[in-house]
C-alpha cells in the first residue's frame, strides 16, 4: 500500500540518502580543495562510500521486490508475473528503463567504491593523493546526477497508484492487493537476457574510472604515470566487458529475432558500439604513453570520450529520438541524459584544452615507420569509423528536423562507409607486429612482412573457397566484383593478421632461443609468460581476424529460403532435405506457469546428404498478458562449418506452413574469435609481466 | 495487458484461429535469388510494429509477406531495381529506401563521414608532421651528443640490432 513503510519504502528512501551524501562529497572535496585540509578528502571518501551502499541496497530492495512479487509497485507489475523462473525474476531490474538506470547506478556506486578502497590502499602514493579528491569530485556528480534522476524521473519504487491514479487503483484492485503482474516482453525471456544487459552495463559503467582519473590528472595537471596505469586496467576490464556484450547482444539477436543474422545496424546496437572504438584506441595509445611519455592529453581526451559515449548511448536509447527494433522507450529522462551530456563534454573540452599545453611530451615521433606512429593511425581509423558511426545513427533525425526530409540510413549506407575503414583498420594490425618503436628501418620492415603477405595470398583464397564450396552457389553466385571487394580483400587482411602475429612469435622465440642457449619451447613459453601484455593482445588480434573471417563468409555466403509445407511434405536447401514430419498444436494449453497460452511446434525431419537425421522444431507460442504477442521460438542447428536455421513465420490460408530457412556457413568463427578474444584479453590484464614504463628512449 | 482488461477473452479468441494470422506464402524465384537479396537489403520493412527500424531481409515476420510478394512479382514482370525502388517509395514513402541515394539530403550522409575523415587525416598530419620535424631534431640532437663514439662501434651496435630484428 502506498502509505506503508515497507522495505521498498525503505529502498526508494535509501535513493535520497544516497543523492545527500553524493552531494556530501562534492562539497568535501571542494572545501577540502579551498581550506587544504586533507581531511575533507577522507570525509568524501566515506560519503562516496556511503552513497555507493545506499545505491546498492536500493538496487537490491527492488530485486527483493520482484522476487516477493510487490506487484502493487508499477514497475515490478510491467516488468514480472508469478509464472517466471526466479532469474528472469532477477532480471527484471534490467528489463525496462526504470529499472535499468537503477541498475546502471548501483554498478556505479561499486566501481566507485572499489576505487574508493584502492586509493585506502595507495595513500602513501604522492600522486594518489593528489589525484583521489577530483575522482571522488567526479564520482560524487555522476551518483548525484543518476540518483535524481531515479528519484523524479525514472523511479523504480513508484506505487501502481501513484502512477494510474488512485481511484483506477481502487477501482482494479478493491483490496488493495495486486496478485499478479504484466510479464516481461516473452523477447526478453531468454538466457541472454541474465548475461548480455549486465555484461554491456557493466563495461560502461567500468568506463567511468578511467574518465575520473582522466579528469583528476586534467584538473591537477598530474604528469607521473601513476593514473595511466591506473586507468589501463579498469579500460582493459571495461572493453572486456563491453566487448563481451556486443557480441552476446549479437547472439541474443541471432537465437531470438529470426532473420538469421546477429548485427542490423540498429542504432541501439550502434550505442554499444561506439565506447568501444574509443576504449580500444585508448588501450593502444596507453602503450606510447607508458613506453614514450607520448600522448598524454589525447588519452585523458580518449577516456572522456569512451564515458561520454556511453552517456549517448544511454540517451539514444531512453529518449526515443531513433527508431530502433530495442529502444526501451521514450520519455523525459533523455533530456536529462541530453543535459548531463552537454555539460560533460563541454567541462571536458574546456579542461583538455587548458591542460593540453602543459601535458606535451619532450618526446616526438621520429619516424613513420615505427610503432607508436602505428598506434596514432590506429587512433584515427578507430575514430574515424566511431564518427561515421554516430553521424549516420543521427542523420534521419538530422534529416527530419532540419531539412524536413525523412529518410532510412540502414545497413547498406553503414557498409558501404565503414567497411574501406575496418579494412583499413585490419591491415595496420596486421602490420603492427612487424613494427618496433621510435623506427624501424625498412630492411627489416620487408623481412618481417614479407612472407607473412605472401602466404596470406593464397591462404584467404583457400577460405573463400571454402565459404563458396558451403554455400555451393544455392543462392547466385556472387558477382566477381564483390568476391574481390570486400570479401577476398577483408579474408586477405585477417588472414595476414595472423600469419603476421605467428611469424613474429616464432622469430622472436627462435631469437631469443639463440641468445639464451636454451630450447625453442622453453624460449617461447618464457615469452608468453614474460610479455603477457604483448601475446595477450595478440591473442586479442587473431581473434578480430577470426571475427572478421566469419563476418564476411556468414553474410556474403548466407542462403535463404522459403518454403510454404503441409504435413507430410518435403523440401530441399542445400544438402539438407526437410520434411514437416508433424505439427504439433496446443491452442488452449496453459503452460509454463500460465505464462503461455497456446502454441505451435513443427516437427521437421532434417536428413543430410551425409547421413545422420535429427529433427527440429521451431514454435510459436502466445503470450496472452502482452496482448496477445505470438512469439516465434526459432531453432538452430549448429554445425562446424554452417548452421542450419529455421524459423516458423505464419500459417497460410491452405493450412500450409510458412517457414524461413537459412543456411549460415562458418557463422560459428564470430563465437569462436569473441572466445579468442576475451582470453587474449584476459591473459593481457594478468599481472604476470616485468612492468614496461619509460623503456623505450 | 491494460490493467482494466481480463486477459482470458483476448487469449481465447487469439488462441482459437492458434493466434496466428493467415499468411499469404512467399516462395523465393529461383530466377535471380542475387537480385531478390539486394533489393531486400535496400528495402525497408514496412510492418506497422518495426518503425522503419528493418530492411525486408532482416524483417522474417509473416507481415513483410505482402512487401516481398510485390518484389518478387516485379522482379519475375522484368522491372529493374531503380522501376522496383521507385514503386516502394511511391507506395510506402521515402523512408522504404534503406540507402537514400547519392544526391541531396541523403547523400550528404555518404559525403559527411568522407569529410569527417578528410578534416581528421589533415589533423592527423599536420600533428604527425610537426612530432617528426621535433622528432629529427632531437634525433639530430642526440647524435651531436654521441659524436665522439667510434663510427666502427656504431656500425657493430647496428648489425647487431639488425640480426636482432
Amino acid at each position: 500500500m502506498p502509505n506503508e513503510f515497507g522495505y521498498l519504502e525503505f529502498a526508494r528512501s535509501l535513493v535520497l540518502l544516497g543523492a545527500g551524501l553524493s552531494v556530501g562529497t562534492i562539497l568535501s572535496v571542494v572545501l577540502g580543495n579551498q581550506l587544504k585540509d586533507r581531511r575533507f578528502v577522507l570525509v568524501a571518501r566515506r560519503t562516496m562510500i556511503g552513497a555507493g551502499l545506499c545505491t546498492v541496497a536500493a538496487a537490491v530492495g527492488l530485486v527483493f521486490g520482484f522476487v516477493n512479487g510487490a506487484y502493487e509497485r508499477s514497475y515490478i507489475f510491467n516488468y514480472s508475473e508469478k509464472g517466471l523462473p526466479l532469474g528472469y525474476k532477477i532480471a527484471g531490474l534490467w528489463g525496462g528503463l526504470d529499472g535499468s538506470i537503477l541498475f546502471w547506478a548501483g554498478l556505479i556506486g561499486i566501481v566507485g567504491m572499489i576505487t574508493a578502497f584502492g586509493f585506502k590502499r595507495d595513500q602513501k602514493d604522492p600522486s594518489g593523493r593528489r589525484l583521489e579528491p577530483w575522482v571522488y569530485l567526479v564520482f560524487g556528480v555522476i551518483q548525484l546526477f543518476f540518483l535524481v534522476v531515479i528519484a523524479y524521473v525514472t523511479n523504480p519504487f513508484e506505487h501502481l497508484s501513484e502512477s494510474i491514479g488512485l481511484e483506477a487503483f481502487n477501482r482494479n484492485f478493491p483490496d488493495g492487493i495486486v496478485p499478479d503482474g504484466n510479464g516481461l516482453n516473452p523477447l526478453l525471456v531468454n538466457y541472454w537476457m541474465l548475461i548480455h544487459p549486465p555484461c554491456l552495463y557493466f563495461g560502461w559503467v567500468v568506463y567511468t574510472v578511467p574518465f575520473a582519473y582522466a579528469i583528476a590528472a586534467l584538473v591537477t595537471g598530474e604528469q607521473g604515470n601513476y593514473w595511466i596505469t591506473k586507468i589501463r586496467r579498469w579500460t582493459m576490464l571495461g572493453w572486456l566487458f563491453n566487448t563481451t556484450g556486443i557480441i552476446l547482444g549479437g547472439l541474443w539477436a541471432y537465437v531470438v529475432l529470426g532473420w538469421g543474422g546477429y548485427w542490423a545496424w540498429d542504432p541501439v546496437e550502434n550505442a554499444s558500439f561506439l565506447p568501444w572504438f574509443t576504449s580500444t584506441a585508448l588501450l593502444h595509445s596507453i602503450m606510447v604513453q607508458e613506453r614514450r611519455g607520448m600522448m598524454k592529453a589525447w588519452n585523458a581526451f580518449l577516456a572522456t570520450a569512451t564515458f561520454v559515449l556511453s552517456i549517448f548511448g544511454t540517451y539514444l536509447t531512453r529518449s526515443g529520438i531513433v527508431s530502433s527494433v530495442h529502444a526501451f522507450g521514450s520519455g523525459d529522462v533523455g533530456y536529462w541524459f541530453l543535459g548531463f551530456l552537454l555539460f560533460t563534454i563541454a567541462a571536458c573540452l574546456f579542461l583538455v584544452a587548458l591542460r593540453q599545453p602543459a601535458m606535451r611530451s619532450p618526446h616526438r615521433i621520429e619516424s613513420l615507420s615505427s610503432l607508436e606512429a602505428m598506434f596514432v593511425i590506429n587512433n584515427l581509423v578507430l575514430l574515424a569509423i566511431a564518427s561515421c558511426i554516430i553521424i549516420l545513427t543521427l542523420w534521419p533525425k538530422i534529416s527530419n528536423d532540419f531539412f524536413g526530409q525523412a529518410l532510412t540510413i540502414g545497413p547498406p549506407v553503414y557498409n558501404k562507409v565503414t567497411i574501406p575503414f575496418f579494412v583499413l583498420l585490419l591491415l595496420i594490425t596486421a602490420v603492427g607486429p612487424a613494427m618496433g618503436w621510435i623506427r624501424t628501418r625498412p630492411k627489416a620492415l620487408k623481412k618481417n612482412l614479407l612472407l607473412p603477405a605472401l602466404l596470406a595470398i593464397p591462404v584467404a583464397a583457400l577460405v573463400q573457397f571454402g565459404a563458396e564450396s558451403i554455400q555451393a552457389g544455392e543462392n547466385g553466385a556472387l558477382p566477381w566484383a564483390k568476391r574481390l571487394y570486400p570479401t577476398y580483400i577483408i579474408l586477405y587482411a585477417a588472414t595476414l593478421i595472423v600469419f603476421s602475429v605467428t611469424y613474429e612469435v616464432l622469430r622472436t622465440a627462435q631469437n631469443r632461443s639463440r641468445r639464451t642457449g636454451t630450447g625453442y619451447f622453453e624460449a617461447l613459453t618464457t615469452l608468453f609468460l614474460r610479455n603477457n601484455r604483448r601475446y595477450g593482445g595478440y591473442a586479442v588480434h587473431i581473434g578480430m581476424a577470426i571475427i572478421a573471417t566469419g563476418i564476411v563468409c556468414s553474410s556474403m555466403y548466407r542462403v535463404e529460403k522459403h518454403f510454404s509445407l503441409a504435413e507430410g511434405e518435403q523440401a530441399k536447401i542445400g544438402n539438407y532435405e526437410i520434411t514437416l514430419d508433424h505439427v504439433n498444436m496446443q491452442p488452449n494449453a496453459d503452460i509454463e506457469n500460465n505464462r503461455v497460452y497456446g502454441f505451435q511446434a513443427l516437427d521437421l525431419k532434417i536428413v543430410p546428404k551425409i547421413g545422420g537425421e535429427f529433427f527440429m522444431h521451431p514454435e510459436k507460442r502466445l503470450y496472452p498478458k502482452k496482448d496477445g504477442q505470438v512469439v516465434t521460438e526459432v531453432e538452430i542447428h549448429r554445425g562446424l562449418t554452417e548452421d542450419l536455421y529455421v524459423f516458423f513465420q505464419s500459417t497460410n490460408e491452405e493450412g500450409r506452413f510458412n517457414l524461413v530457412v537459412y543456411r549460415n556457413p562458418l557463422i560459428n568463427l564470430v563465437w569462436a574469435g569473441w572466445i579468442t578474444m576475451i582470453l587474449g584479453g584476459i591473459y593481457a590484464a594478468l599481472p604476470l609481466g616485468r612492468k614496461r614504463v619509460g623503456l623505450a628512449d | 495487458m491494460g490493467i482494466n482488461d481480463d486477459p482470458t477473452p483476448a487469449a481465447e479468441e487469439l488462441a482459437a484461429g492458434h493466434g496466428i494470422k493467415a499468411e499469404r506464402p512467399l516462395l523465393t524465384p529461383v530466377e535471380d535469388p542475387a537480385r531478390i537479396k539486394w533489393l531486400h537489403t535496400h528495402v525497408m520493412c514496412a510492418c506497422p510494429d518495426e518503425n522503419w527500424s528493418r530492411t525486408l531481409g532482416n524483417c522474417p515476420d509473416g507481415c513483410a509477406n505482402p512487401q516481398k510478394g510485390e518484389i518478387a512479382d516485379m522482379v519475375y514482370d522484368g522491372k529493374t531495381n531503380d522501376q522496383i525502388l521507385d514503386f516502394m517509395v511511391k507506395k510506402y514513402g521515402t523512408r522504404v529506401k534503406s540507402s537514400p541515394g547519392l544526391g541531396g539530403v541523403g547523400g550528404l550522409a555518404f559525403f559527411l563521414p568522407v569529410f569527417a575523415l578528410l578534416v581528421m587525416a589533415w589533423f592527423a598530419g599536420g600533428l604527425v608532421r610537426g612530432w617528426k620535424t621535433q622528432g629529427d631534431a632531437a634525433r639530430a640532437e642526440r647524435r651531436a651528443k654521441h659524436a665522439d663514439i667510434d663510427p666502427e662501434e656504431i656500425a657493430r651496435i647496428e648489425r647487431d640490432l639488425e640480426s636482432l630484428e
